[in-house]
């Protein structure tokens, strides 16, 4: 098991937890295009917890973020969105791609192929980088 | 002078039938849009999408570029063109309601709240039928009475609302269609691209109207910067909630000067270090009186 870098575990906790807060306590109408903005604005959160070894839950997290936005926008669809905005393997060192893996791996056991969509994409932007 | 004169009341003249021409146009390119989202709900959704966004760019390109002659043949239903302005009138305040319950059809709206009595008050006032929220119910019920007391705002009226009404019309399709069909299999594009196509495609739509003339406002929800500022006061939201985690960790002085004052252990604070796990974060922290302004104010 990789150790986690500076307890970010933790600040990643906090800060899910706060934009969930936010989403919550918002006094306006929170439509679903605003809960998959704040995902999109979160790619660098997820990014830098995989980079700190930290495996976040995916689906417990989209649990989170659907609850807070009144499930208004199921998590499984948020769950995909979150892993959308995951950073590219090839881009990541060893550790970090298992530690991505294992992130994965939660999402794929509950929703069977996942891993090979997703897989898919990162292919497809993998050549259009090149 | 007189030729003047003369000249200016022609142009005058021609500038009040391009109008009627536009209206009619637009109330017949409303009609398409219609039955166009009713004949391709029973396909699968992303292909409808697709089907539409290209009708929508064609017709807006046309009706921009002011080639009504065109829109107006593709557009009219074999038999039921109409070439007086008047007549279209009548049939769309003499249809109102059964135009309504097809419109709320059309757009896939098949819940209770949009096919409610209160959204067919409309249709027979103003006739419109949003089948949309009852806010867009009690907006059109509250122009509707103007229309009513004011003949002159009518026609002025009219059009604000048949644009504004088809943005929410298409709206509340693609929005109900999205939180009615999960499309897991397709998910090679992800939510948020489709619904910034979406998006985009009700833009267009809205454009088109703009240009035309007809409408005054967009939808609160599709103006990118209300959306951004929304999730600016949510990501202060999520600051002051973070600044509030940290207060709730006092200094090792402070806690030292605090249980030092004599009040006993009661009271005495324990020494946290932070950062510390959150296990029920939010659900005890009562909501808040929340003015981003003030917040960031104060924080500076």
């Amino acid at each position: 098991m990789l150790s986690i870098i500076n307890r970010y575990d933790e600040v990643f906790q906090i800060e899910m937890d706060g934009w969930c807060f936010g989403i919550t306590n918002y006094p306006g109408e929170v439509s679903a295009q605003i809960v998959h903005r704040i995902v999109r604005e979160l790619a660098s959160s997820f990014q830098a917890a995989i980079e700190h070894n930290v495996v976040f839950d995916i689906l417990d997290l989209a649990n989170k973020f659907s609850n807070a936005a009144r499930c208004l926008v199921h998590e499984h669809e948020i769950a995909f969105a979150i892993m959308a905005q995951l950073p590219n393997p090839a881009n990541l060192h060893e550790d970090q791609q298992c530690v991505l893996g294992m992130v994965i791996d939660k999402v794929e056991q509950k929703y069977p192929g996942a891993l090979e969509t997703f897989y898919k994409r990162w292919q497809i932007g993998q050549k259009e980088a090149a | 002078m007189e030729q003047s004169k003369t000249h200016n009341q022609a142009h005058q003249h021609d500038a009040h039938d391009n109008r009627d021409h536009a209206r009619r146009d637009d109330m017949q390119w409303t009609q398409y849009i219609t039955n166009l989202a009713a004949n391709k709900l029973s396909q699968p959704r992303s292909q409808t999408l697709k089907i539409l966004e290209q009708q929508l760019a064609r017709l807006n390109e046309e009706l921009v570029t002011g080639d009504s002659s065109r829109v107006k043949e593709r557009l009219a239903p074999s038999g039921e063109q109409r070439s007086d302005g008047t007549a279209n009138e009548q049939r769309r305040e003499g249809d109102g309601s059964v135009t309504g319950a097809q419109n709320a059809l059309a757009v896939g709206v098949t819940d209770p709240v949009a096919l409610n009595t209160d959204n067919g008050l409309i249709v027979g006032t103003a006739s419109l039928g949003t089948g949309s929220s009852d806010t867009n119910a009690l907006r059109f019920a509250g122009a509707a009475r103007v229309e009513r007391v004011n003949p002159q705002v009518q026609s002025l009226n009219q059009e604000m609302l048949i644009g504004s009404r088809w943005v929410d019309v298409l709206w509340q399709f693609i929005v109900t269609n999205q939180k009615r069909v999960i499309d897991l299999e397709r998910l090679g594009i992800e939510p948020s691209e489709r619904m910034d196509l979406q998006v985009d495609m009700i833009r267009q739509i809205a454009a088109t109207y703009e240009k035309l003339g007809l409408l005054t406002r967009l939808p609160d929800s599709l103006h990118e910067a209300h959306e951004c500022k929304k999730v600016d006061d949510i990501r202060t939201m999520a600051l002051v909630y973070v600044a509030r985690k940290m207060m709730d960790v006092a200094s090792p002085t402070e806690i030292a000067d605090e249980n030092d004052d004599g009040s006993g252990s009661k009271n005495k604070k324990q020494r946290i270090d932070f950062p510390r796990s959150v296990i029920s974060p939010y659900e005890g922290i009562r909501p808040i009186e929340f003015d981003p302004a003030e917040v960031l104010r104060s924080a500076a």
